[in-house]
Order: structure tokens, then C-alpha cells, then sequence
């Protein structure tokens, strides 16, 4: 095609080819969409500007909500959603979270949260009740939920453990060396912490964790943060490229190649990972309900039995 | 001014010609665009498919002719200054001139009213 080129001549990396997306609507994107605005939900796909977006909504029906409202009390440098001071809590949520699963028909959801450290629990009662309320509401559906840190208080995270979620997950997001620069009010350890709290208290409950690549860590780091995981006995863990949201966040330091990704999942696989998924648009939510499918398929031969 | 379900805005601008571009939705979606490749003069583009391609600071996309027409001008600013593009993009941002092969195909597109309630998701 003959182009005229248009460019801001700073020198930026172009984007290689696997990095394309398709924005084009479906009607199941719409379905989705209408009843995310009806319901008044907040969706981290939305407010993170998840690349995945119309392929998730477009093509899987799905959607991670984000409970608690859309306004963070952290600022983490790699993430946009927004920041501040947060709004009261709605009560009404945890149930309109519910009948939307049921009315979307989902057999697995991701529900995701802000960080409220404005809360003196840090809203684990929320998320407490509103896996009831998808359980009431659709109780066949498989239920993954990504918390913060609570700050590693024992009391808060039982009780979210204690609901049962098929998926308990909690995201490191990035190597140790990189984590004060990156992530903010977190800290690595606390979030291995976190996930070793969860397995401890009850190890029949799957760990999950993510992280991303191309911020300036090395391979080895990347390999060191799953060795780490797998301490904890975290059996799945996602590996995703970094994408800059806007000009004010990190910039990528570099772009994997599909390749590279491949060989950070035999990695995982090496190191005792039951499931892991590793590439450069895997989110922490991305293709959850598929990869819960094959992940209870491997763990589970009564499971595989059935077919 | 006439949109569509990928965000692109249509607006006539006398006979059968329109200029075209990104809406302000479209560009908060997007992000800080830095890269964009547009079309040639005299290319013809066709009502959905891809026309253009652009850059953002996290992925590339296409744009999607909102019309068939016939490139007839490109916005030459662009190529130096992309920032339009997030700045002002139903305005100095626009993208390229183009000759419709047919005025009723801007039936097919949303008016200003029903864009809004699109993105308000009350369709
Ligand atoms: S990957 Fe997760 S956050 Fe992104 S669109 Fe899909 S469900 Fe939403």
C-alpha cells in the first residue's frame, strides 16, 4: 500500500506485528456492553484500556469487573486506572455483579478490585459478599477472584479465601529488582506472602499470579519471580507484555517475541506450573475460563473422565 | 456529523465529498497515538474495511472506512504534527477528504444522538 507516513519523529519503538488488534464491534460486544452500563458496573478492561477488550467482549462474551468503584487509592506506574481518593462503598454492588454474570450467561468470571487502603479492611468484605451473590445468582459458575495485598492481614484474606473461589489469584506483576519502582505501596514480598497466606489456610483453593515483561528485567529475574511463586505453591501463573497505557506511564523497555514467551512457559512448565499462559496480550484475565477448563482437565482425572 | 461503531466520524462537507477522522471516544480509547499510516491519494477505500493504520503507545489497529469512496486529500499536517490527533481529532486531527460513491451510504452510519447512546450503551 502506498502510505504517507505520519509520525512524532521521538524515536518511539514501533509496534511489531503481533501487537495488532481488531476493533471491530460485534453484537455480543454490545450485549456486554449494554448490560455493563445498565448495571452501573466498572470493568478493568475498560478502565486498564485492556487491548483484549473486543476480542473478550466481541468474541467470548466476557468481561473482569472491577469492584469497589473505578477510583484506586495506589498508583502503580504501569496501570491506568484512576487514582485518589475513592467514593463510599455501594452495598447494591456485590448483587448487581451477580444477576449481570447470570444474565451474561458466564460459566467462569474474573472479578477484580481496586486497592482500598482507605478501608480498615480493605474491602475484603465486599468481595466476600459479592461472591455470594454470583453464587446465588449463577451458581454453576466458576468464580476467579484478583485481590490485592489487604497488607498481608491474616483476617481479611481468610475470609475471602474462606468463600471458596475456584481461583484465588493475586498479581507480583514484575521481578523483584524492578518492584518499588514500578508498583506503588506494594511490595514483593507481601505479595508472595499473600498467595503463601491463601495456600496455607486452605490449599484446596488454586493460586494464581501474574506478571509482566518488557520493563527492564532480565530473563533470569523473570525465572527467579517463578521460582518464587512456585515456593509458595502458586500452580498458575500468567506471563504478558507490558504496554505503556499513555505518554505519562513507564515506557516498554522492550517487546518479547512470541518466541521468547514460548520458551518463558517451558520455563513454568519446568519449574512444576500446572498451567501457564505466556504471551504478548495475556492479561491476568485473559482467556480465563478456557485456561480454568484445561487446568482442571490436567489436575482433575475424574474431570478428564467425564470429558 | 455521522459516526461509527469503530469510532471513526464522518462529516459532509458539500456535494458528495466528507472529511473523515477519529472521534473523541475513539481517541480515549486508543490512547496517545504515535504512529499513523494513511492512505494515498486516489485510493480507493471500501465501507468497513481497513484504511488506515495506527499506533498507539500500546497497540497498532486499523481504522475502518466508514464510507467507499475515493481518497480525494489527506491531512499533510498530521505527518508532523500526530499530536492533532489526540488534541483535537473532530477537528485539525482530521484524516483525509473523501468522495463518496453513493450519499445514501451515510444511512448506514450513526447520527450524533445515537452515538451517544451507543457509547452509553442504550442500544
Ligand atoms: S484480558 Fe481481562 S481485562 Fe482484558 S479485556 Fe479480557 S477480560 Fe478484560
Amino acid at each position: 500500500m502506498d502510505t504517507l507516513s505520519a509520525s512524532n519523529k521521538t524515536g518511539k519503538l514501533r509496534k511489531p506485528p503481533w501487537l495488532k488488534i481488531d476493533r471491530r464491534v460485534t453484537a455480543t460486544h454490545e450485549r456486554v456492553k449494554n448490560v455493563v452500563k445498565n448495571e452501573r458496573l466498572a470493568t478493568v478492561c475498560e478502565e486498564a484500556n485492556c487491548p483484549n477488550l473486543h476480542e473478550c467482549w466481541g468474541q467470548h462474551g466476557t468481561a473482569t469487573f472491577m469492584i469497589l468503584g473505578e477510583v484506586c487509592t495506589r498508583r502503580c506506574r504501569f496501570c491506568s486506572v484512576k487514582t485518589g481518593l475513592p467514593r463510599t462503598i455501594d452495598f447494591k454492588e456485590p448483587n448487581r455483579v451477580g444477576s449481570s454474570v447470570a444474565e451474561l450467561g458466564l460459566k467462569h468470571v474474573v472479578i477484580t478490585m481496586v486497592d482500598r487502603d482507605d478501608l480498615p479492611d480493605g474491602g475484603a468484605k465486599m468481595v466476600v459478599e459479592t461472591v455470594h451473590a454470583i453464587r446465588r445468582h449463577a451458581p454453576e459458575c466458576a468464580v476467579e477472584l484478583l485481590t490485592s495485598d489487604f497488607m498481608a492481614r491474616p483476617a481479611d484474606i481468610f475470609s475471602i479465601v474462606d468463600t471458596k473461589p475456584d481461583i484465588m489469584s493475586h498479581n507480583i506483576e514484575t521481578v523483584k529488582r524492578l518492584t518499588p519502582q514500578i508498583r506503588s505501596r506494594a511490595s514483593y514480598e507481601r505479595s508472595l506472602r499473600v498467595l503463601e497466606m491463601s495456600y496455607e489456610h486452605d490449599s484446596s483453593v488454586t493460586t494464581k499470579s501474574s506478571l509482566m515483561v518488557g520493563l527492564g528485567e532480565t530473563v533470569e529475574e523473570v525465572v527467579e519471580a517463578l521460582q518464587d511463586l512456585r515456593k509458595v505453591d502458586v500452580s498458575i501463573c500468567n506471563i504478558g507484555q507490558y504496554l505503556q497505557p499513555t505518554a505519562t506511564h513507564l515506557p516498554v523497555q522492550k517487546y518479547y517475541h512470541p518466541d521468547e514467551f514460548a520458551l518463558l512457559k517451558g520455563k513454568a512448565y519446568e519449574l512444576g506450573f500446572t498451567h501457564c499462559e505466556s504471551g504478548a496480550l495475556v492479561r491476568s484475565s485473559y482467556h480465563a475460563g478456557e485456561d480454568y477448563e484445561s487446568f482442571r482437565k490436567k489436575i482433575h482425572p475424574l474431570y478428564r473422565n467425564k470429558g | 456529523m455521522y459516526y461509527t461503531k469503530t469510532h471513526e466520524w464522518l462529516k459532509p462537507i458539500g456535494g458528495n465529498l466528507a472529511r473523515i477522522g477519529i472521534s473523541k471516544q475513539g481517541i480515549e480509547e486508543l490512547g496517545t497515538i504515535e504512529f499513523m499510516e494513511l492512505p494515498a491519494i486516489g485510493t480507493s477505500i471500501k465501507h468497513e474495511a481497513p484504511f488506515a493504520q495506527i499506533e498507539s503507545t500500546k497497540v497498532s489497529s486499523d481504522l475502518y472506512a466508514p464510507v467507499s469512496g475515493e481518497v480525494t486529500e489527506v491531512n499533510a499536517e498530521l505527518s508532523s504534527e500526530i499530536h492533532l490527533l489526540n488534541s483535537d481529532p473532530e477537528g485539525a486531527g482530521w484524516l483525509a477528504v473523501i468522495r463518496l460513491d453513493s450519499l445514501e451510504s451515510l444511512a448506514t452510519l450513526m447520527t450524533e444522538e445515537s452515538y451517544k447512546q451507543y457509547i452509553a450503551g442504550e442500544t
